[in-house]
């Protein structure tokens, strides 16, 4: 596969999630996915330290079943959001390929419009010829300052 | 007098959340006053380590000197007034001012004064050392200050809290907490109180948290019982305005079973059991993701699960919370990383329970913007609260906590104004 089919597919997935499309994203992930944004600058791995977000498939897949059961109050009214994402870089091998790009995010909710930025990472694995996420890292250009509410997806 | 008049007998008067002027004189009779949490010892353990935070509004710098002294210092600059270090945490030599050079140490002495011949020979530069907090105390590894020179001590503060501080602690192999694996910070639009009151809080978590709990109960097919009518869990006013949930004696081996039914569990606890014993072990997986109470120390301290959380008043409606997940010293790695990963799963920005209360508070202030209502009603349980020695008792989801620190609010607020520092 090309660059650029690898920079479609992460475009359909920012689609998905701009559309509040949850379920079809869960169908982009991996069995064995690892969501991590981490909580500050240069954190080298989740284990050892507080994130702000470390899901496995289990953990995001409760956390969209929360999401969408009408009791998560976070997100009632739910974040409207759009993002663009540019910059690619696209490193192909064997398995599928590690792409980053850089996105801006806006988020409004009950009143109040945030603006989100940072790094993408995404592993992405080719099975069969269809691809999956297998590693998202969203490194947060405020990671470290305090936040109003991030339950919606990044 | 006239603010602390907004306590009644049922509840308090909508204008203690959102009335600019009772926000202003808390911070000088409460937070400008009584012991303030700061720091806990294990975020400033070298030379030169240093955390900032605020009492108050009052911008604070705590710092191990030097010399191996704990230090709180005001964070403002003796010349033109600018905070002297914006970094939320690090290590350092010195505290230098970027006006004009101004260079303390970091004991708080004015160890440099660029151009010094600009000041006539009775300037003397031990007159000008960053102001220190006059009273410092430590519990336990946890750093209180008071910006007011005299008062009571921090055990007479602190009272029938203690004991919960001291449970907090011991629960680890050697009796020592660790708060140095990072730290979540959420802001609300809301006033500061919301967010301690909820801290114990036991009615709300049944309603609020109810999408958590499902999660629970389809992994573990056991529905908790905590927070039900009967449970024998219950709240507490402890005296000095502080409260708590306690649940322990509801918990039994709720952790304990979790930790030994998930992959790779009965090995760990065969590993535990060859170096603490069946009995050690049992109670350390059971505090494992917590010791099973929530504790609120007036004003801005609360201790939950595995966590620190310093709550922090930026202005009427608006409020700043900082929650730092412990670790054990002593404890083998994969367990301090098991309560990390617990407690990401219910707190910070993006946890399946916290940002929900976050909501709460922001309609709550949103609600309580109508002056046409005045009470807010904190009268849950007062006719079945029963005594006990120093605490009061009342059943798991009752307002006793709340109406704990409203009685030390209202004791505060009615006391004389305390001066200025005579700086």
């Amino acid at each position: 596969m090309t660059s650029s089919a690898y920079e479609e597919f992460i475009y359909e997935e920012a689609h998905r999630l701009d559309s509040r499309d949850y379920r079809g994203w869960l169908e982009l992930l991996a069995p064995d996915i690892v969501y991590w944004v981490p909580l500050r600058d240069g954190q080298p791995e989740p284990e050892s330290e507080l994130n702000i977000i470390y899901d496995d498939r289990t953990r995001l897949e409760d956390r969209i079943d929360r999401l969408l059961s009408g009791k998560a109050y976070a997100q009632e009214p739910p974040s409207l959001t759009t993002r663009s994402l540019s910059n690619f870089r696209c490193r192909l091998d064997d398995h599928g390929a590690l792409v980053t790009s850089r996105f801006v995010l806006i988020e409004v909710r009950a009143g109040r419009q945030s603006t989100f930025g940072g790094l993408y990472s995404h592993r992405i694995r080719e099975v069969d010829g269809r691809l999956t996420i297998a590693h998202k890292k969203v490194e947060l250009v405020n990671a470290q300052e305090p936040f109003y509410n991030l339950t919606f997806i990044l | 007098m006239e603010h602390a008049s907004l306590v009644t007998d049922r509840g308090v008067d909508r204008r203690i959340y959102t009335d600019a002027a009772v926000y202003r004189d808390e911070l000088r009779r409460i937070f400008g006053r009584t012991w303030v949490y700061v720091a806990h010892e294990s975020e400033v353990q070298a030379p030169g380590e240093f955390k900032t935070t605020t009492i108050g509004e009052t911008p604070v710098i705590v710092v191990r000197d030097d010399g191996g002294h704990l230090r709180v210092l005001i964070n403002r600059c003796r010349h033109r007034g600018l905070t002297v270090c914006e970094a939320q945490r690090g290590t350092t030599k010195a505290f230098r001012c970027i006006y004009h050079g101004w260079t303390y140490s970091t004991s708080g002495a004015l160890t440099g004064v660029s151009h010094p011949s600009g000041y006539s020979e009775d300037f003397s530069r031990a007159d000008y050392g960053l102001q220190p907090v006059p009273r410092v105390g430590t519990y336990r590894g946890f750093i209180f200050a008071s910006l007011a020179p005299d008062g009571e001590s921090l055990r007479e503060h602190l009272g029938g809290a203690a004991p919960y501080l001291d449970a907090f602690c011991d629960a680890a192999p050697d009796g020592a907490i660790e708060a140095r694996r990072g730290a979540h910070k959420y802001l609300f639009d809301g006033n500061w109180k919301f967010q301690l009151e909820n801290s114990v809080d036991g009615y709300h978590p049944f309603f609020v948290h109810r999408s958590f709990f499902d999660i629970q109960e389809r992994h573990s097919k056991v529905r908790s019982r905590v927070f039900e009518d009967n449970s024998i869990a219950n709240t507490r006013d402890l005296g000095n305005g502080h409260g708590a949930i306690d649940q322990r004696a509801a918990m039994g081996d709720t952790y304990f079973t979790r930790v030994r039914i998930a992959p790779g569990g009965e090995a760990l606890v065969a590993d535990l059991e060859a170096t603490y014993g069946p009995e050690r072990t049992r109670s350390l997986l059971n505090t494992i993701a917590g010791n099973g109470f929530n504790l609120a120390v007036f004003p801005n301290l609360v201790l939950i699960g595995v966590q620190i959380r310093v709550i922090k008043p930026q202005a009427p409606d608006r409020t700043l919370v900082e929650v730092l997940p412990t670790t054990f010293k002593g404890l083998p790695e994969s367990l301090n990383r098991m309560r990390l990963r617990t407690h990401e799963a219910f707190f910070g920005p993006a946890g399946f329970g916290a940002p929900d209360d976050v909501e709460v508070f922001r309609r709550a202030q949103r609600g309580l913007a109508a002056e046409d209502v005045a009470e807010v009603l904190l009268s849950r349980g007062q006719h079945r609260e029963r005594q006990e020695g120093e605490v009061l008792i009342g059943d798991v989801s009752d307002e006793t906590p709340q109406r704990a620190f409203y009685k030390r609010w209202r004791q505060l607020m009615a006391a004389p104004e305390r001066q200025a520092l005579a700086v």
